[in-house]
């Protein structure tokens, strides 16, 4: 029987509407400030697409935060590898410091590659296949941002991708924490990666939802989710060797748990967050769209009425693929820092929905344990169980 | 792994063996379109790739494809409707289902306790393909991403077959069936589940021709892995999915087991995009690593299931780590590339080859590689050429390499 090691969170890095940095999205959910401004985002030759409300990274130079070495390197491979940067510096972790099979990426996505293989295709009809700009090819895969990264920091690693709808990041974290305790390797870079892309934003306008200016998760206002893109690393370590190290352990990683349930959304979450167990509070993934906001809220009501809920999409968006890693940042820093941040866009909770306990205001105060739940309209949820540090 | 543990199953307190074991086993590939079918074609020899009639390959390098032709998913599609689902939604169900039935398990029953694991490399993105350039030339195309999602290749098949527990998605390159069997048997291991689907799919991709034939990568008539003056690959498309259950349950339910998984190795080559580091650095971690986690010696390897792609990069790079891991037992340890067969079907492949190294097992039969004219003396491996070649397997080592450097090595074990 294998020793179970303990999983601890050592560093937090992002690339947001905020700026670049856990920092400044942290303050910012912690002030319930949403960025939200016009999107319109662009593919060549194709047809412009309406603004729309959005919560997008805005100028960001890859090689004022990267440095050289970024030919052949897409955009959404740029903001993982600057979110790693961050996170690792957070961490107090340079290159080499590690042996390099003990250091792997986990990243979790939805979309990732699909501007760039649509591109690809495109100029290939366009100008013919000999045409086509040859580094894009290996950037058409939803692998190639954690690929960049194992590259770029030379982790040899594990390095896996998670394309499980908004739940992705969630569980490229929560395997990631079961691959440490099994020793197989020491650190993680663990987390995801969405961008506003040009096909998202088609498929929004396809879907003919309303996008919200302001989202109100669990308000009776709420008409929508505000859109978002970003990208969060979270390093997870072996609390053994974050120990030997002296490093600043954030939060401890507790238990991680799915469910599919496809006629029963609600009940998918409210199995995940029993797996998860006690929680001081619960950062979930309403994003102020009518539907998902109720299965969730009928999913903490059922066990969990009592304890505080924070949605972090009210200020930040929806980031899709990447969103479960936004909540765990949030929930780390909510562990370190004793406080919840407050539900941006909520005001008064819709009376059609069962009562649960969100708030509009920070609530400072010690936290032993918190709850992080993704959850999607297909029936599918996670959860990963966070603990303060020891 | 073959510690005892106490288990409560449906039939009371279980004094058992722990460990995960293969079940059940699906395969829609382009030598046949069942397991028997294609263990049939493949010990025969038989070559699925030929000149593409379902796609347009003109200006390429090749015309060369591995199609599946006249498959069916219809009869694997009893609950959910078929209509509005890619073709790799398709052939991921058929695969699904077709393991389930082999398997005989009744997965209403696990529900919750069950779940499935697959890899892709592009999945459902080829049918954005067309309404993307009809978008390019002025038409008003609805283009919602909704029956493009890759989750659809694990969700379909879970809606289909009642599987309420874990359902991924692993689109790690070419290494994705590999990895999504690794992972699924962890989650079991885990506790996380009892019965896991595991496995890979892709359907043909104009976008992908066009990129290994921008890299000068696609062999111009067949697959010759490990040849001389082997070309490149040839893409092809299908699905496999092996059922994977805890010991305990498969034995408690008096289950037939093709062996166990012993363990699996996951790591990044770390190098470039596209190119495997020059010593084969990734993959020669990724078996032993696979090999400490089995807690098996190389000195057992029975068997490699070789990714053998036939480009000039990879087979010497792949041959010469094999040997590294193996030593001078190299020269007598059989190595086979069924790519050769059935072309590259790129997130599928190594779960196909999983399904070939459980027959092998199963039957003590190696499936040869087809094509090669002249072994590379740069290969310095014993590979199994023509014909198939009958030797007991107890341990089985699956390859499998994709661009960003993702690697995955899987250890199947009686």
């Amino acid at each position: 029987m294998r020793d179970l090691r303990k999983v601890v969170i050592t560093g937090l890095g992002a690339v947001s509407a905020y700026g670049l940095g856990a920092d400044p999205l942290w303050r910012g959910l912690l002030a319930g400030r949403s960025c939200v401004a016009p999107a319109s985002p662009t593919l060549e030759d194709l047809p412009a697409i309406p603004a729309f409300p959005a919560s997008a990274i805005g100028a960001f130079s890859a090689r004022d935060v990267l440095g050289k070495g970024l030919r052949g390197v897409c955009r959404e491979s740029q903001l993982l590898l600057a979110a790693t940067l961050f996170a690792r510096r957070d961490a107090g972790l340079a290159d080499g410091a590690v042996a390099r099979d003990a250091e792997g990426v986990f990243a979790g996505t939805r979309w990732a590659g699909l501007e760039d293989y649509l591109h690809f295709h495109l100029e290939r009809s366009i100008w013919g296949p000999e045409k086509v700009s040859p580094t894009r090819g290996p950037n058409t895969g939803f692998n190639a941002p954690a690929s960049h990264v194992s590259i770029r920091h030379d982790l040899q690693g594990p390095n896996l991708t998670f394309a499980s709808r908004s739940s992705a990041s969630l569980d490229a974290i929560g395997h990631a924490a079961d691959w440490i305790r099994k020793q197989r390797v020491k650190i993680v870079y663990a987390g995801g990666i969405e961008s506003l892309s040009y096909p998202r934003a088609r498929h929004l306008l396809a879907a003919g939802r309303p996008i919200a200016e302001a989202a109100r998760p669990f308000d009776a206002r709420r008409t929508g989710a505000t859109p978002g893109e970003g990208a969060v690393i979270v390093v997870l370590e072996d609390a053994e060797h974050a120990r030997a190290r002296g490093a600043r352990i954030l939060a401890e990683v507790g238990a991680w748990a799915m469910a599919f349930e496809p006629a029963q959304p609600d009940r998918a979450a409210r199995r995940v967050l029993r797996a998860a167990g006690p929680a001081d509070a619960i950062f979930g993934s309403a994003s102020g769209d009518r539907a998902l906001d109720a299965w969730e809220a009928a999913a903490i009501a059922a066990d969990h009425a009592d304890v505080p809920v924070c949605a972090v999409k009210g200020a930040a968006g929806e980031w899709e693929g990447a969103s479960g890693a936004l909540q765990v940042l949030a929930a780390t820093r909510a562990l370190a820092d004793r406080v919840v941040p407050p539900t941006a866009g909520f005001e008064r909770l819709d009376p059609e929905l069962p009562a649960i306990r969100v708030a509009g205001a920070a609530r400072p105060g010690a936290l032993a344990s918190v709850a992080v739940v993704t959850l999607h309209g297909s029936g599918r949820a996670s959860a990963l169980a966070l603990r303060a540090a020891p | 792994m073959t510690d005892r543990e106490v288990v409560v199953t449906s039939r009371g307190v279980v004094v058992t063996s722990r460990g995960v074991v293969v079940t059940g086993l699906g395969v829609v590939t382009s030598v046949g379109h069942s397991v028997e079918a294609f263990w049939r074609a493949l010990l025969a020899g038989a070559v699925g790739t030929g000149p593409a009639r379902t796609i347009d390959l003109a200006g390429l390098r090749s015309d060369r494809a591995g199609e599946v032709h006249g498959f069916d998913a219809a009869p694997y599609f009893r609950r959910i409707a078929i209509a509005g689902h890619q073709r790799a939604t398709q052939l991921a169900v058929a695969a699904a289902r077709m393991a389930v039935d082999d398997a005989g398990v009744a997965l209403d029953e696990v529900g919750e306790r069950a779940g499935i694991v697959m890899g892709a490399v592009v999945a459902n993105r080829p049918g954005l393909e067309a309404p993307y350039l009809a978008l390019r030339g002025g038409a008003a195309v609805e283009l919602s991403l909704d029956n493009h999602d890759v989750c659809l290749i694990a969700e379909a098949p879970a809606i289909e077959l009642g599987l309420r527990g874990p359902v991924l998605v692993l689109p790690t390159a070419c290494a994705a069936g590999n990895s999504a069997i690794g992972c699924a048997a962890d989650l079991i291991a885990d506790g996380h589940a009892d019965v896991m689907l595991a496995g890979g799919v892709d359907e043909l991709s104009p976008a992908m021709f066009v990129m290994f034939s921008q890299f000068d990568s696609l062999s111009p008539d067949v697959l010759r892995p490990f040849d001389r003056d082997r070309r490149g690959l040839i893409l092809s498309e299908g699905a496999g999915v092996v059922v994977l259950e805890s010991a305990a349950h498969a034995e408690a339910r008096g289950a037939r087991s093709y062996g166990r998984v012993a363990g699996h190795g996951n790591n990044a080559d770390a190098h470039d995009m596209t190119h495997p580091h020059p010593d084969g650095l990734g993959a020669e971690v990724a078996m032993r690593a696979a090999l400490s986690d089995a807690g098996l010696a190389a000195e057992q390897i029975d068997f490699v299931c070789a990714h053998g792609t036939g480009t000039p990069a990879n087979d010497g790079i792949e041959a010469r780590a094999i040997r590294r891991v193996l030593g001078e037992r190299a020269d007598r340890v059989p190595v086979t590339s069924i790519k050769s067969s059935l072309g590259h079907s790129q997130g599928a492949a190594s779960a196909i080859e999983a399904v070939a190294c459980l027959l092998a097992m199963r039957d003590g039969v190696v499936p040869p590689t087809m094509n090669i004219r002249t072994l590379d003396p740069e290969c310095p491996i014993d590979v199994v050429m023509d014909r198939p070649r009958a030797q007991r397997i107890d341990v089985a080592v699956n390859n499998a390499f994709g661009f960003g450097g993702n690697i995955s090595c899987v250890i199947f074990a009686r």
